[in-house]
Order: C-alpha cells, then sequence, then structure tokens
C-alpha cells in the first residue's frame, strides 16, 4: 500500500506539478483521466477485490451472440 | 539540557523556553516559535538571493586602462599601481639615441621572457642606434621609427592603452616606453621554463607517433599545424576566465566542419563566464551537452596525431593553454573504441582488435551482473560441473553475492585509485599487495569466494580496454549489478534497454551520439576497420562539405601472383616485360 | 496539429512494422492448438488473405499522407462521429498495450523469475518505454533495425542447431484438421500479428517517405516479418511435431533440445533474450501510440506529462484482464479475433470507401 501511494504520489508530482504552472486544463483532464482509474484500480488489487476483465465480458457476450470459434 | 543549549542549532528561540513549551505540552506556542522561526529563515534567503541577483557580476580583467600619457613616470606610476606593486614585474630603465637623450624604461615580468631575446632584440639595438639622417621628434615618430628600425624581434606593435600594456605584459611581453610619447611599444619576448614535447603518460602506443602535446599552447596549435598543412586549417583564438585571462583557440577545417557545430561551440563558449580556465576539463564541464549523463559528450585527447585525425574528420578541435589534454566536438559514442593504432596497423588485427574491445566493454559493464543473476536466479543455465564447483566455493561464505561482488568492485576502486596517485613504485607494491596477497588471503579466510574473484578481476581487466569510457562503465557496472540483485536475468535486459534509450536520446552538439546499431556507412569503422582505401568517406553527420576524403581505387592485390588457371604464355610475358623495361 | 515532431526516415518505418510483426510472431503459438501439425499452413494463408489488408493500410497512407489515423476519421466522418470512433481506437490501443505488457509479465514469470511479482517486472517495463517516449517517435523506433537484426540471427542460427533434430515426417499428416480450424488459424494470424499494423497509421505521417516508397517499405515488412513468422512455425513443428500443442511455449521448448556436444545446449536463453527485446519493442510503441491517441483527442500539445499516468493506468488495467494465462490463451483463440476484426479490417475499409466515395484526399491536394 505504503509502495502504491509513494509511487503514485511521485507520478503526481513529476507531472501534475508542471501542468498546473502551465495552467493547461486539458492536460489536467488527460492526466486525470488515466490517473485516476489506475489509482482505484491498484488499490482494489491490493485489498484483494476482484475487478471483473473486460476482454472476458466482452468475449462472453460475442458467445452468447453466437460469435466465435 | 542547560548544557547542551548553546549547541542548540536554532538561532532567535532561547533554548529554554523551548525546554519549557515542549514540557508544558504547550504546542500551540512552540509551533507558532517554530513557523515564525521557519518563516524568517525563509526571508533571509529571499533576501540573499535579491541581494545575489542585484550585484554587477565579478571583476573583470579585460576593462580597458586608460591612455598613456606623455610623462614616463606617470605610465609607470599607473603601471605599478595596477599590477598590484609585484616585485616581479620588472622596470629597467633605459637611455639611448646617440647623445643618450632619450629616456624610457622597459617593462617585463620576470621569470615570463626570453633573456636573449631581451638583450638581443632590445637592449643591444637601442645602444648602438645611430639614426641615420635627422633625428626624429619625440613622440609617434620616434615611436614608428623604433618599432620599424631598431628593434630585432619577431613581433613588435605599439599600444596606446595602458589596459593593454598590462595584459600584454602578464602574457610575457616586454613593454618599451619612451618619455614623452604617447604610445608605448610592445615587443613578443614571451619565453619561460617549459616540458619539451615528450611521450604522453595516458596514452601508449606501440606504433605510432610518440610526440604528445605541452603546456604551451603555440607548441600545441604547431604541433597540429605540421600534421595538417592545409591552408583551410582555421585558427581562432578566444580568451576566456574573468581572472586567469586563459588563451582558448579552436582549431577546424573551414571547408569541413560543419558550420552550425562551430558556430555551436563558439556560442557555448562565449556564454561561459568564469573565474578561470586551469584545464581543458572546465570548458568540458561548461560545454557539454549532458552534465548529468554517465557518458561524455566530449572527447579529449593528448596526442597529435589523434586531434588531426579528428579534425580531418571534421571535428572542432579546442585547445586551452596551461595544458596537454586538447578538447573535440563533437564527440560520437563510437570515438572511445577507435584509437589511432587501428589506422596503423593492418585491417584484419585492427578489427580483430576492436571486436575485443566492444567484448570487453560489455563485460566490464555485464560480468558481475552477470554472475550475480546466473547464482542467485538462473542456476539452471549453468552447466552442472561448473554449478557444483560454484556451489563448493561458495559454500561457508558469510554475505549474500550482490554485497559479495560489491564489496570486491569497491576494494578494485580502491586500489585503482590509490596505484594511480602513489608514485609509481609504491603504486606497484600496493597493487601487488592488494590483488596478490589480500584477494587470496580473502579467499582462504572464507570471506570470499573464488568465483567472485574471478568476474571481478576480468571486468577490472577489461574495463582497461577502453579508459575513455571507463568513469560510464563504473557507474552502470554497479547499476547493473543491483537490478541483477533484484529482477535477475530480465533486470540486466531491462537495464541494457534502459542504457541503450539513454544512449539514443543523447546529442552531442546537435549530432546523434549514438548511432552504432543503425544500418549505415558509418559500419564500416565500428565493429570492423575497413581497409583505408575502401573508406573514402567521412564519417556521417559530423562533416557538412567535402565529405569525401580521396578517390576510390582498388590497390592492386598481389600483382606478381600467377594464377594456375593463366595461360602459358601469360605466365612467360611478365618476365619478358620487366627485361624489357630495364 | 502535429503533437510530435521528430522524424523517422522511410527505413526505420519499415524496420519498425517488421519488428512489430516478429514480437507479436513469437508469442502467437496460440495457434498451435488449433491447427497443430498444420500451423504452417494457417499461418502461411493468414499472410496471404493480409495482403489486401497491407494493401487497404498503404492507400490510408497513400491518401492522407499528413494525417494520421484519428485525423483521418475527422476528416472522413466529421468531428462528433469521428470523436467517437477515435475513443473507440483508443481503447483499442490502450488494451492491446495492456495485453502485450502483461503477455511479457507472465512470459518471464514463467521461463526464468518464477518468484518476482509481475507488477515489478511491469513497472520495469514501462518505466524503461517512459524514458524513451519523452524524446518521441524518433527514439522509439531508433533500435528497430537491430532488433530485426538480432532475432532474425537467432532465427537462423537456431535453425542451423536444430538441423540434426529436424524430422519431416512430423509434418505429416497434411491436412488432417477439419475445415473451420484452418478458417481460425488464418483469423488469428490475420488479426493479431497483422492487424495490429494498423497502429502504424498513428506514425506514418512522422515518416519521411514519398508515395512510392510507402507501399514498398509495407510490403517488405510484411514480407520479412511473415517470413520470420513462417519459419518460426515450421521449425517448431519439424522439431516438435503434433507434440506442439502440449507447451505453453513451443520455440522456448524446442530451443531448449539444441543439443550439440556439451557446449551448445540450454540456448533457450537466446529466445528469452529476443522475446524480452521484441515485446519491449511492441509495447513501447504501442504504448507510444496510445499515449498520442489521448493527446490527439485532448488536444494536448504537450504529451510529456500524459506518459506516467498513461502507464500506470496500461499497468493497472492489464492486471485485471485476463487472470490467468490460459484464460488469455482461450479467449485469444475463440473471440479476440472477433473483437479486434472491427479496429482492424472494418473500420479502415470502411474509412477508405467513404474517403473514396467523398472525394476527400483529392480536394485536399489540390
Amino acid at each position: 500500500m505504503a509502495m502504491i501511494l509513494v509511487g503514485f504520489t511521485l507520478i503526481l508530482l513529476m507531472d501534475l506539478v508542471p501542468i498546473v504552472r502551465r495552467r493547461s486544463w486539458r492536460s489536467a483532464i488527460g492526466f486525470f483521466l488515466f490517473f485516476i482509474p489506475a489509482l482505484t484500480l491498484a488499490v482494489l488489487r491490493q485489498k484483494n477485490v476482484e475487478v471483473p476483465s473486460l476482454m472476458l465480458a466482452l468475449g462472453d457476450w460475442l458467445k452468447a451472440w453466437g460469435i466465435s470459434y | 539540557m542547560i548544557a547542551n543549549a548553546r549547541f542548540f542549532p536554532f538561532s532567535g528561540i532561547v533554548p529554554n523556553d523551548l525546554v519549557m513549551l515542549i514540557k508544558n505540552n504547550s504546542w500551540k506556542e512552540l509551533s507558532i516559535l517554530l513557523l515564525g522561526f521557519l518563516f524568517r529563515k525563509l526571508s533571509f534567503l529571499g533576501n540573499q538571493y535579491a541581494l545575489y541577483r542585484k550585484t554587477t557580476g565579478p571583476y573583470d580583467d579585460r576593462t580597458k586602462g586608460p591612455g598613456m600619457e606623455k610623462e614616463l613616470t606617470k605610465n609607470l606610476a599607473y603601471l605599478k599601481d595596477n599590477l598590484s606593486d609585484s616585485c616581479d614585474l620588472k622596470v629597467h630603465p633605459l637611455e639611448f639615441g646617440p647623445k643618450n637623450q632619450w629616456s624610457g624604461a622597459m617593462v617585463f615580468i620576470e621569470g615570463m621572457i626570453d633573456n636573449g631575446k631581451i638583450t638581443d632584440g632590445i637592449l643591444r639595438p637601442l645602444k648602438d642606434w645611430r639614426p641615420e639622417s635627422k633625428m626624429p621628434a619625440a613622440g609617434d615618430g620616434l615611436i614608428n621609427e623604433l618599432a620599424k628600425k631598431v628593434i630585432c624581434a619577431g613581433s613588435v606593435k605599439p599600444v596606446a592603452s595602458l589596459g593593454d600594456i598590462i595584459l600584454e605584459c602578464l602574457s610575457g611581453n616586454t613593454a618599451v616606453l619612451v618619455d614623452g610619447c604617447a604610445t608605448g611599444l610592445i615587443i613578443g619576448t614571451k619565453g619561460w621554463e617549459k616540458r619539451s614535447v615528450s611521450e604522453p603518460q595516458s596514452e601508449t602506443v606501440i606504433r605510432g607517433p610518440r610526440e604528445g602535446f605541452t603546456e604551451n599552447i603555440c607548441n600545441n596549435t604547431a604541433l597540429i599545424r605540421r600534421k595538417i598543412r592545409s591552408g583551410r586549417l582555421h585558427v581562432e583564438n578566444l580568451i576566456v576566465g574573468r581572472r586567469s585571462q586563459t588563451d582558448v583557440r579552436l582549431m577546424y577545417l573551414e571547408d569541413v566542419a560543419s558550420h552550425e557545430v562551430v558556430a555551436e561551440v563558439k556560442k557555448r563558449l562565449g556564454r561561459l563566464d568564469v573565474d578561470a580556465i586551469l584545464e581543458s576539463g572546465y570548458i568540458e564541464e561548461y560545454i557539454e551537452d549532458a552534465p548529468f549523463s554517465p557518458f561524455s559528450t566530449v572527447g579529449y585527447s593528448e596526442k597529435p596525431d589523434v586531434i588531426a585525425a579528428q579534425i580531418l574528420e571534421g571535428r572542432v578541435a579546442i585547445l586551452v593553454d596551461g595544458t596537454p589534454f586538447v578538447l573535440t566536438a563533437p564527440m560520437l559514442f563510437i570515438e572511445s573504441f577507435q584509437t589511432t593504432e587501428d589506422y596503423y596497423t593492418r585491417p584484419l588485427y585492427a578489427s580483430l582488435v576492436r571486436m575485443l574491445r566492444f567484448v570487453g566493454y560489455l563485460i566490464s559493464i555485464f560480468a558481475p551482473a552477470l554472475y550475480i543473476a546466473l547464482t542467485s536466479f538462473h542456476q539452471e543455465f549453468i552447466p552442472t560441473t561448473l554449478l557444483f564447483s560454484i556451489a563448493n566455493a561458495r559454500e561457508g561464505t558469510p554475505f549474500p553475492v550482490l554485497l559479495e561482488s560489491m564489496g570486491m568492485v569497491f576494494a578494485f576502486e580502491i586500489l585503482r585509485e590509490a596505484g594511480i596517485r602513489l608514485p609509481r613504485p609504491v603504486g606497484q607494491a600496493i597493487s601487488i599487495v592488494g590483488a596478490l596477497i589480500m584477494g587470496d588471503a580473502a579467499v582462504s579466510a572464507g570471506l570470499v569466494g573464488a568465483p567472485v574473484v574471478i568476474t571481478v578481476a576480468i571486468t577490472a581487466v577489461a574495463s582497461f580496454l577502453v579508459p575513455a569510457q571507463n568513469d560510464a562503465a563504473s557507474v552502470l557496472r554497479v547499476v547493473m549489478m543491483v537490478l541483477a540483485s533484484f529482477t535477475g536475468w530480465y533486470g540486466i535486459s531491462m537495464g541494457a534497454l534502459a542504457v541503450l534509450m539513454h544512449l539514443g536520446s543523447l546529442n552531442s552538439f546537435g549530432v546523434p551520439y549514438f548511432n552504432g546499431l543503425a544500418w549505415t556507412r558509418d559500419q564500416e569503422d565500428t565493429i570492423v576497420r575497413m581497409p583505408l582505401w575502401f573508406m573514402i568517406r567521412r564519417p556521417q553527420g559530423i562533416p557538412e562539405n567535402n565529405t569525401v576524403r580521396g578517390r576510390f581505387f582498388i590497390p592492386v592485390f598481389r600483382p606478381h601472383e600467377v594464377l594456375d588457371e593463366d595461360s602459358e604464355d601469360e605466365q612467360e610475358e611478365g618476365p619478358k616485360e620487366r627485361g624489357a623495361g630495364a | 496539429m502535429r503533437i510530435d515532431k521528430s522524424r523517422i526516415s522511410g527505413l526505420q518505418f519499415m524496420f519498425a512494422m517488421t519488428c512489430f510483426i516478429q514480437a507479436s510472431t513469437l508469442l502467437s503459438t496460440f495457434i498451435a492448438s488449433v491447427t497443430f501439425q498444420d500451423s504452417w499452413l494457417a499461418a502461411l494463408s493468414g499472410s496471404l488473405v493480409c495482403l489486401p489488408l497491407i494493401w487497404l493500410y498503404r492507400s490510408l497512407m497513400v491518401m492522407f499522407p499528413h494525417q494520421n489515423l484519428l485525423e483521418i476519421f475527422d476528416e472522413v466522418y466529421g468531428p462528433v462521429l469521428g470523436k467517437v470512433v477515435s475513443a473507440g481506437y483508443c481503447w483499442f490501443f490502450i488494451t492491446l498495450g495492456s495485453i502485450n505488457l502483461t503477455d511479457l509479465g507472465d512470459f518471464v514469470k514463467l521461463t526464468i523469475m518464477e518468484e518476482t511479482p509481475n507488477v515489478v517486472l511491469l513497472i520495469m517495463c514501462i518505466l524503461v518505454a517512459a524514458m524513451a517516449l519523452r524524446r518521441g517517435v524518433s527514439l522509439v523506433v531508433r533500435y528497430s533495425d537491430f532488433f530485426v537484426t538480432v532475432a532474425f540471427s537467432v532465427l537462423v542460427i537456431s535453425i542451423i542447431l536444430l538441423l540434426n533434430q529436424i524430422k519431416l515426417e512430423n509434418f505429416l499428416p497434411v491436412f488432417d484438421q477439419p475445415i473451420g480450424k484452418y478458417i481460425q488459424g488464418t483469423h488469428i494470424i490475420a488479426a493479431i500479428p497483422y492487424g495490429e499494423l494498423v497502429v502504424f497509421l498513428m506514425i506514418h505521417p512522422n515518416a519521411k517517405m514519398s508515395r512510392r516508397d510507402s507501399g514498398r517499405y509495407l510490403l517488405w515488412a510484411f514480407f520479412l516479418g511473415g517470413f520470420t513468422m513462417l519459419f518460426t512455425v515450421l521449425r517448431d513443428v519439424a522439431v516438435l511435431g503434433n507434440t506442439l500443442d502440449m507447451f505453453t511455449m513451443p520455440p522456448l521448448v524446442t530451443l531448449r533440445l539444441v543439443n550439440l556436444g556439451m557446449a551448445l545446449s540450454r540456448m533457450e536463453i537466446l529466445f528469452v533474450i529476443v522475446l524480452i527485446i521484441l515485446l519491449f519493442f511492441k509495447i513501447m510503441v504501442l504504448y507510444y501510440v496510445s499515449v498520442m491517441t489521448v493527446a490527439h483527442l485532448l488536444k494536448i500539445k504537450k504529451y510529456r506529462h500524459l506518459i506516467l499516468s498513461v502507464g500506470a493506468f496500461m499497468i493497472t488495467y492489464g492486471l485485471t484482464l485476463y487472470p490467468c494465462p490460459v484464460k488469455h490463451a482461450a479467449s485469444a483463440q475463440e473471440t479476440t479475433p472477433f473483437i479486434w476484426s472491427p479496429f482492424e479490417i472494418l473500420i479502415p475499409l470502411l474509412t477508405f470507401i467513404v474517403a473514396k466515395i467523398k472525394k476527400l484526399p483529392a480536394g485536399k491536394e489540390m
């Protein structure tokens, strides 16, 4: 857990600080679009919460439609 | 508590109060006090920074002094005053002319002039001088007469500024001042004790010229000029260093070197504003591209033939007065693996040695890391018999393998440093004691295993193959060892890829630093050294114009050989022709 | 709007594509358990089927030489629909990158580092790739020719070393499977190594090449990559026969079988090296393309500050994708070709047709 926090704080310091300094809110949106899901997934994984797999779900969905080998 | 009070580092807070506050658990007051202290410290630093920004720059010796006066005594007084009344400033009074009617003075700095030149070039002609026709009047006419007809020296020039006179005197020239004249003469009399040209200690060769640069910059430019007698060889003098006023010279082939690189070098040299340049290392540090990279992006050498070859390839040489090490820019990674001897010996052997150097470099970086990875993660890749002997040797050694090899690498670095710095006989003794006795003792005492000693020894020996990249190799070696001890083979691969990416991101004066793995024409002089007649073009990227070195022709192979398939009469023709020629 | 201004040469572009195909090749052992000893037939037919696909990509590159895929969508479908399609591609690239990343992790864990946690391996890989990404595409594809050379030489060396183990009867019986299996194998080959070349439509504006060159380079890359794939599969089949599907990594087992005297054994380390290098390259390209896609979607000029967060997302997202390598292989055999097909074949084809109908690039060039 500590490692996750340290790692993500480092990313925050390295990238968000220059973004805020340049006041480019578009970059900030792009940054948080990936940063927050990444942090959430990392914490969930740390807590051993099973996150459903998108690829398997898509595969099952396709199989239900009969599109598969 | 109270006894320690005066060692308490916080100024501005009475320690006793602090102690009381802590005892009373009054955290609010305490934090206010500490915050106030922090605030004061910060504002102090801010003020310091503002002061620093306000200063008008450091002292500069290049300021032009006032113009000369007519009276000699005033001039002399100014000179003495502005040369801090030093005792090595010599003022030699003169009286000359047919009736000794002119008085003057000769000013120079002791030890920086050539006594012979002063006696034969200035003193004797002045004493013997008898003007043929009418006497010139005191003033510019007299000075011109002296400069043209009397003084015998290679360089004589009139000056009118006292600042210039000081500068010239400081660089070893002699000033002649005459009473009643507002100009003086500067006579080139430079001459001081200097080391003669000798074989350089840092780069010894088996075959090839043995001369090396000296500390004298004029000598060094001459050494290069003797190798390249081309009118297009451009030499440019710059003066760098506010106090040291060091001569720095750029040398390059005008019609070959890239103008962008030359402009870039000049721009970076012009940007540098320092007190003194004592060695070319100072310049290197100020002009290099990536100061925090383990790889150096400016080349250097002590040998004129190396520098001449670099100039011929289109690089710019930077000579600095007072050091035999000449810098070259731009530098490519591959340069560290090319030695001049590669081009003086025959291509087959040279290519072999080149490959050996690459292997040696890779060993010097990766060998300890591989050893760690193999013994701690991938034992299955070691042949079984070897695995047994390694396991045998490692049995009973107390430390983990990373610590063991780190310790040995560290010990080796200590030994190397000690061996270099100490006088030679002692240095040899150190290396014998260190390498033989300590290594053997460490193994037999069971502190380290013999395989580690072997690995570190081969690493150490291999690192001497490429001395120019030694510093990078020692840094990378440790990094690789750490990576290998955490993630084994994968760590080494990723480390190697990271090094590749870092090398690819480097530029030296706008030229890509590392292009050794691409499929380009430069491969002819990378892992192998093709025959000289094959390499008719200068390396890519460095020269701008005139990229062709010479006309391509293949020398006649085995001209006198008689092939089996050749017909009989051809066989007879050869001797006949030769006979006819004779 | 070009975000990354660094340029690459046409030759580097070609080698990058070759390297990309080779990287997928070495891992695409999925077909081994579909078509067994006839895998080489699937590889061959997959390559042939992909020729029109290569031609499609080439025509898109030639029609829009200065626009990348997202800009082509904006131009062809208009800003709103174009953005929707682009967002789909954004997901596609990131997922592809994540899958390859986890592939690398699984592979390394399987072969050499059994005890190290997967995350550490992925983080190291992403960090090194991020180093390269900061300098733009010129550094990303810089060593592609070297990587291709290494991969080729290892292939050739391994074939020479295995000459004494090759049994031609391993290829028998030929055409033993039901026809559906061949179609499945062909589809997998088309979708996984070749179809993924669509990512290079994001890079081609940075490559300096003429109209004629782009087709030639694409064909050469296709040829070199296909050659590697065909010969890898042929080698494995010739050595292992129809026991091919028993192993998760047939090439690894094949190289382990090298035994020439005492000295030349345990050659699988070569395969490990090549696979780490090639997969790293592929991940780096996909990572780069993902970051560029995000930057283009949000119109961010300085993509540098997105690199690490996208990388962190790729790692955490990748770890959720497949719970174990077996599920991964099953999904790759059964459904993944169908999930990828729209992105690799249908949408580019549709774009090409719509662009032709709208006569888009012609008006642009005039």
